[in-house]
């Protein structure tokens, strides 16, 4: 019996633009996302001496220099827990939204050269540098732990909650991620004002100093940032003692994370199919 | 009945020119009044229509700046057409450059696993290959080196190697295959030869080698000026673009100036550039052995202290480094030692006795350039559509012809 060949659906291409990016057939190339991400983590630490030991080193270096000044010096309020517990907590969580934001921010514009070449779906560019950081932090985290246990402070039913908060994270840098990328691609400018504005998100951010030590008639403004949330959340669900995130911060900060998304999700569907021509 | 494999219906893409086009500003942002005025709108293809059955092999050929590259872009999605639609039926393979996703730091296999899983191999499929790729490329011993020190030419090999592995439904091919020494081009297009037999593989292929496109494809099709000039079979199709090609009066003044200036000062002018077999007919094919003549006709448009004139012969005209492996030879003359005036108008003529050129060919790259300081005046080759130089073996013996060039020889043997 003859083998009927199943015939495959016409894509088309027009001018016109999808409101989403096709997220079935990037399901359908995910092995890609994963060659991609390979692809970065492989070429990242070429003639370098430690190679990946950088991963553990910057959060390493960041948590000691806070201890000392902040904790050790200044006597920075943590909320009753050793100081490096306290730093070493917000700044594996900070480390990652960081390093994955400039990464997936800038992932556009370092694939220029091969997205003017072959196609794939677009939206897995992001996704692989927000992969292959992630994955370059998640040792760190490790470390955290064993810091944490050392110190005799692991909170016990609700470290089962802990990964739900670095998702959320991960979930946020794509989000914001989708739309910087976007931008980057057509104005560098990106690459150079977000650090800066990282660094000031970095100290309106619960990472050197406890979210009680906020007055409280700040402290609204200071919930806004979406950030306090899962770095409060973070240190709840890991640390014994540390004080719950409030539920109207978690709402906040999810609701957040969705709208970011969609509307990153529609800007990177608008722009995908023809930023090749401007990047 | 065989379905179409591809449809294409008024395809048309924009690009806009102009002072700042592609990289974006500020003040685009903020006075986009002021900017509209500077930038022009360029249409790279124009209401392009035709239909593709699948398990056709298409030639695609053209001048610089005629819309192939364009076309393929917008067929392998890469880019989206401005007017109109292609729809695409199938899985899509595109080869658009010769080593995408190649990191000169990681290891060839590396390599071969990471371009061949972003050209859309699954990595499944390079693992099956693997061995292959490794193979049709002769690197197996440096394997596990990093590509950068490769040599130019293994690099090359590699990737083409890489390449060649992809099965997709349909194959988008741009002039990859015009790399590496002859016999490494042989065997690629022996694999693609294999590859475009299988049944229900659609393959479009654009390339300035005509000969390759009469050989792999069954029907043509010639683009001018992003219009679709001719779409029928590949003899009448090479017969078409042969003649529609404004090569014929040798005219190359007025060809391409913005690339010519962006490479040399332009002080002087290739006007005229012609070439005549021993029978004195135009024409740019030779057979080995026979005469080969050229003339270059030049003006000087400022005054230059000096002038002299160099003719290179390369194997690949991509390659623009002009590395000493893919160059044939290299001409030069001093024209003129002393200084020439605005306005003189001169001409070279360039006689190859005998042309010791076997079967092949081979891009011409002409030159004129100051003596003191090697500032280029004009530079010509590919970027003025100069035709490449095409030369048939006359011997009948197979082994009188390989290899590049015919050497003077003698053999005497002896023995008791």
């Amino acid at each position: 019996m003859a083998q009927e060949r199943s015939i495959p659906q016409y894509v088309e291409f027009t001018s016109k633009a999808s409101l989403l990016p096709d997220l079935a057939e990037a399901w359908r190339y995910r092995w890609m996302a994963v060659a991609l991400a390979r692809r970065n983590l492989m070429t990242r630490y070429t003639q370098t001496l430690l190679g990946p030991g950088w991963f553990f080193l910057q959060p390493i270096m960041l948590t000691g220099i806070l201890s000392l000044v902040m904790g050790g010096i200044l006597h920075v309020p943590s909320g009753g827990m050793p100081y490096v517990v306290f730093a070493a907590s917000g700044t594996i969580l900070w480390s990652t939204f960081n390093r994955s934001l400039l990464d997936t921010s800038m992932s556009l514009a370092a694939m220029a050269p091969i997205l003017s070449k072959v196609y794939f779906p677009r939206i897995l560019i992001p996704v692989a540098a927000l992969f292959s950081s992630a994955l370059e932090v998640l040792p760190a985290y490790g470390l955290l732990v064993l810091l944490v246990g050392g110190y005799r402070l692991l909170s016990g039913w609700p470290l089962l909650l802990c990964p739900l908060f670095v998702v959320m994270t991960l979930l946020l840098t794509l989000a914001v991620g989708l739309w910087l990328t976007v931008f980057d691609a057509y104005f560098r400018d990106v690459r150079y004002a977000l650090p800066f504005i990282l660094q000031f998100v970095f100290f309106f951010s619960p990472i050197i100093y406890s979210s009680s030590a906020i007055p409280s008639r700040w402290r609204m403004l200071f919930q806004l940032n979406p950030i306090t949330a899962l770095i409060d959340g973070f240190r709840w669900s890991l640390v014994s003692g540390a004080p719950p995130p409030s539920a109207f911060e978690v709402v906040w900060a999810i609701m957040l994370i969705l709208i970011a998304a969609l509307s990153g999700l529609v800007i990177f569907g608008r722009h995908e199919r023809i930023l090749v021509d401007r990047i | 009945m065989i379905a179409n494999a591809i449809e294409v219906n008024g395809l048309g893409k924009r690009y806009q020119i102009g002072a700042s086009a592609g990289a974006h500003n500020i003040t685009e942002v903020l006075m986009p009044w002021r900017h509209k005025s500077r930038v022009k709108d360029f249409w790279a293809l124009k209401n392009i229509s035709f239909t593709i059955a699948e398990g056709e092999s298409i030639g695609i050929i053209g001048g610089n700046g005629a819309g192939k590259s364009t076309l393929l872009k917008i067929l392998s999605r890469i880019t989206a057409p401005t007017t109109g639609y292609a729809r695409v039926r199938g899985r899509v393979g595109t080869l658009l450059e010769v080593g995408t996703g190649f990191h000169p730091e990681l290891s060839g296999r590396d390599n071969i696993f990471l371009s061949g899983t972003i050209l859309g191999l699954h990595p499944a499929d390079v693992r099956k290959y693997m061995d292959e790729i490794v193979d049709f490329a002769g690197v197996a011993e440096f394997i596990d080196t990093p590509v950068k020190r490769y040599s130019s030419g293994m690099q090359v090999k590699l990737a083409v190697a890489v390449a060649l592995y992809l099965e997709p439904e349909i194959l988008i091919i741009d002039e990859v295959l015009a790399v590496g020494d002859l016999a490494f081009q042989r065997k690629s297009l022996n694999r693609l030869n294999e590859v475009t037999g299988r049944e229900g593989r659609t393959i479009l292929f654009v390339s300035h080698s005509l000969e390759a496109v009469t050989r792999l494809c069954d029907r043509v099709f010639v683009l001018e000026n992003g219009e679709l000039k001719f779409d029928g079979t590949s003899e009448e199709g090479v017969e078409f673009y042969r003649k529609s090609t404004q090569f014929a009066s040798g005219e190359v003044a007025n060809r391409n100036a913005k690339d010519r200036l962006s490479r040399a000062s332009g002080a002087v002018w290739f006007e005229k550039v012609e070439a005549f077999d021993a029978a004195g007919n135009r024409t740019w094919r030779f057979s080995s052995g026979e005469t080969a003549r050229f003339r270059f006709s030049y003006e000087v448009r400022s005054p230059v202290p000096n002038l002299f004139f160099l003719f290179r012969l390369l194997l690949d005209k991509t390659d623009f480094s002009h590395r000493d492996e893919s160059m044939v030879t290299n001409i030069y003359e001093v024209i003129s030692h002393t200084a020439l005036e605005q306005g003189f108008r001169g001409t070279i003529d360039l006689t190859l006795p005998k042309l010791k050129l076997r079967s092949g060919e081979f891009s011409p790259y002409v030159y004129l350039g100051c003596l003191d300081d090697n500032a280029a005046y004009d530079t010509i080759d590919a970027n003025v559509d100069l035709p490449k130089i095409v030369v048939k073996a006359s011997d009948k013996n197979r082994f009188n012809t390989m290899g590049l060039v015919s050497l003077d020889y003698r053999v005497e043997s002896c023995g008791t």
